[in-house]
């Protein structure tokens, strides 16, 4: 019920990305947790839809809370703080100038798996919250006139149905939200909170691009905290637990006219891009997640083609050869708000006959200079400080994407938030307008989408829906 | 010019070597020899110098890369120890005034690039 087709240049893979059970995508999230930055709430002249309806001051209390639900080591994430803990961070630390290039803090959640954690307090008698399983909401009915939500109709597997009312509903299932609304079209033809056409518009994910490496003077181990978990450091029992993120600073991006973005480092050998190795890693990828890889033939004759490669890269990294070891710089961005990137119903039915999702991602120039601006910057900052060179692999903003942009399956937008309807499916309250009693949860309602991981933001505006009724109830 | 060449010419942290090298001598000026005696790998240096001239043809005369990377401020009597760190510090004001240059994909300093370039000529 998850796949999907992709249409366009960029794929993202709706199947593996998404998880369609209890505690949904939490079961398979990497942990990293950032509050957005203030910039990411303001409406930026060189940045086209930018703006929310409230400030990060808003959102602000409600972060404390969502650090204790991702149970968060700290929420403390200030570089200096971290310094202060950790000699071996301190020792070890870039000593950035700020601008152009900052630190953003990640703190690590354990990760939560939403699902297990708080399954039992859910469960509990007298908790006054009922849960079902199984239920695929595939209609949201209305009265005649679509402003009020009387029923969400649900259908099993089984294809056992059922009718659930309330006084208040909350769609909170990331772009299967947007699914939800234009699917339930009895009462108007293009789907509820549509009247404007802006349902499944504005999808965002984080443009991950790994490109260029670094030629860095540091202490050895200096990278671990500056990257992402790689796979091998899954099985270490410590890790550190924040990451320091290299970050344009807000004054940097006003200057450049580029969106908000961080940079990781990742540690990999001589050998690890070549086709054969990407090839191998990827039936090694399908085979982890327990499924037959897709193309083993096609793939296997790539891997055999470039054995010499693959053998090198696998002896680098089994051993650690330090003089095959590259330092990779991997930049996570913020994506434009495109109109025109988007999701829509396609033909296809999906097995409780449900018309399956067709997304259009796109990236547009912004995207573009956002990345090769971001990493002329660090360049010139690694420079200035004699710390070392980077050397630059994606350099033109007229040259075509390269392989490998990812979406780092963090999915936004599609029921973005704004006053206006004619720009926003939900208003500042998320609440659909047009709709009294109709609320969206997720991801689905970031106007833009910042430059952090988006699991406790998007819990930071649960918490923030939460207050709003609890003061509507009483 | 591959990361094993860019790591052959230059120490990370100032792509410069305080040890004197056995840089080939060239004919004038005498503080060529001297700047040259800083680079840690001559060889290496000289292939991405010829890369850095292809795009400055008009910077092709010895003379000329000395002034450009000295600048002001160091003349006969000064230390090589010195001269290390002006040319360092020259390069990281490169950097922060964002005068670079990208060479096989290397984001270089100016500075940098014309020392280079000086093993080349």
């Amino acid at each position: 019920m998850n796949d999907g087709d992709c249409v366009g240049e960029h794929r993202v893979d709706l199947l593996w990305s998404r998880l369609r059970y209890f505690g949904g995508t939490t079961g398979h999230w990497g942990g990293n947790c950032a509050p957005l930055d203030e910039q990411d709430f303001e409406e930026r002249a060189w940045v086209p839809d930018s703006g929310w309806p409230f400030p990060k001051s808003e959102l602000d209390a409600s972060y404390p809370k969502a650090y204790e639900y991702c149970e968060l080591p700290s929420a403390n994430f200030s570089a200096d703080y971290w310094a202060a803990q950790s000699a071996s961070f301190r020792e070890r630390r870039i000593a950035l100038a700020g601008d152009p290039i900052g630190e953003k803090i990640m703190l690590k959640s354990p990760p939560t798996r939403f699902g297990e954690v708080y399954r039992t307090a859910l469960s509990r008698a007298g908790n006054r919250c009922d849960v079902y399983l199984h239920a695929n909401v595939v209609e949201i009915e209305t009265t005649g006139e679509a402003s009020r939500v009387t029923a969400l109709r649900t259908r099993g597997i089984d294809g056992q149905t059922c009718r659930f009312r309330a006084g208040i509903y909350i769609l909170a299932s990331g772009i299967e939200n947007a699914r939800l609304l234009l699917l339930s079209n009895s009462v108007r033809p293009q789907g509820l909170g549509n009247d404007h056409d802006v349902v499944g518009r504005y999808f965002m994910a984080h443009t991950t691009l790994r490109t260029g490496r670094a030629m860095l003077s540091l202490p050895e181990g200096t990278a671990s905290y500056y990257a992402t978990l790689g796979w091998e450091q899954r099985f270490l029992s410590e890790v550190n637990p924040f990451i320091d993120a290299l970050q344009p600073s807000r004054a940097a991006q006003q200057r450049e006219g580029i969106l908000n973005s961080v940079v990781f480092f990742e540690e990999s050998y001589e050998g690890e891009k070549t086709p054969g190795f990407v090839a191998m890693r990827r039936i090694a990828k399908q085979i982890v997640h327990g499924r037959m890889p897709s193309n083993l033939v096609h793939d296997l004759g790539i891997v055999v083609g470039d054995l010499d490669e693959v053998v090198k890269a696998l002896y680098a990294r089994s051993f650690g050869d330090r003089s095959y070891k590259i330092l990779q710089t991997r930049f996570f961005c913020e994506q434009a708000p495109d109109r025109d990137s988007r999701v829509m119903l396609g033909d296809d039915l999906d097995a409780l006959g449900q018309r399956k999702l067709v997304l259009d991602w796109r990236l547009n120039d912004l995207d573009k200079r956002t990345i090769i601006r971001t990493q002329n910057l660090l360049a010139e900052q690694f420079g200035a400080l004699g710390v070392g060179r980077l050397q630059v692999e994606f350099d033109s903003e007229s040259d075509p994407w390269p392989k490998g942009v990812d979406s780092s399956a963090h999915f936004m937008g599609t029921t973005r938030m704004s006053t206006d309807p004619r720009r926003g499916v939900v208003d500042g309250d998320c609440r659909v307008h047009g709709i009294d009693n109709l609320y969206v949860a997720g991801g689905s309602v970031m106007p833009t989408s910042g430059a952090t991981m988006v699991t406790v933001n998007i819990v930071a505006l649960a918490v923030r829906l939460a207050g709003h009724l609890r003061s509507r109830l009483s | 010019m591959n990361r094993r060449e860019i790591l052959a010419t230059a120490a990370a942290a100032g792509l410069l070597c305080a040890s004197p090298g056995s840089a080939r001598a060239v004919a004038a000026p005498p503080e060529a020899r001297r700047l040259l005696a800083l680079l840690r790998s001559p060889a290496a240096a000289r292939r991405i110098g010829l890369a850095y001239l292809e795009t400055s043809v008009d910077e092709a005369d010895p003379a000329k890369l000395v002034a450009l990377i000295v600048g002001d401020g160091v003349d006969r009597g000064t230390a090589d120890g010195d001269l290390l760190r002006h040319v360092a510090e020259r390069q990281r004001a490169d950097f922060a005034a964002g005068r670079t240059v990208k060479l096989d994909g290397w984001v270089l300093s100016r500075t940098e690039a014309r020392l280079y370039a000086l093993a080349a000529v």
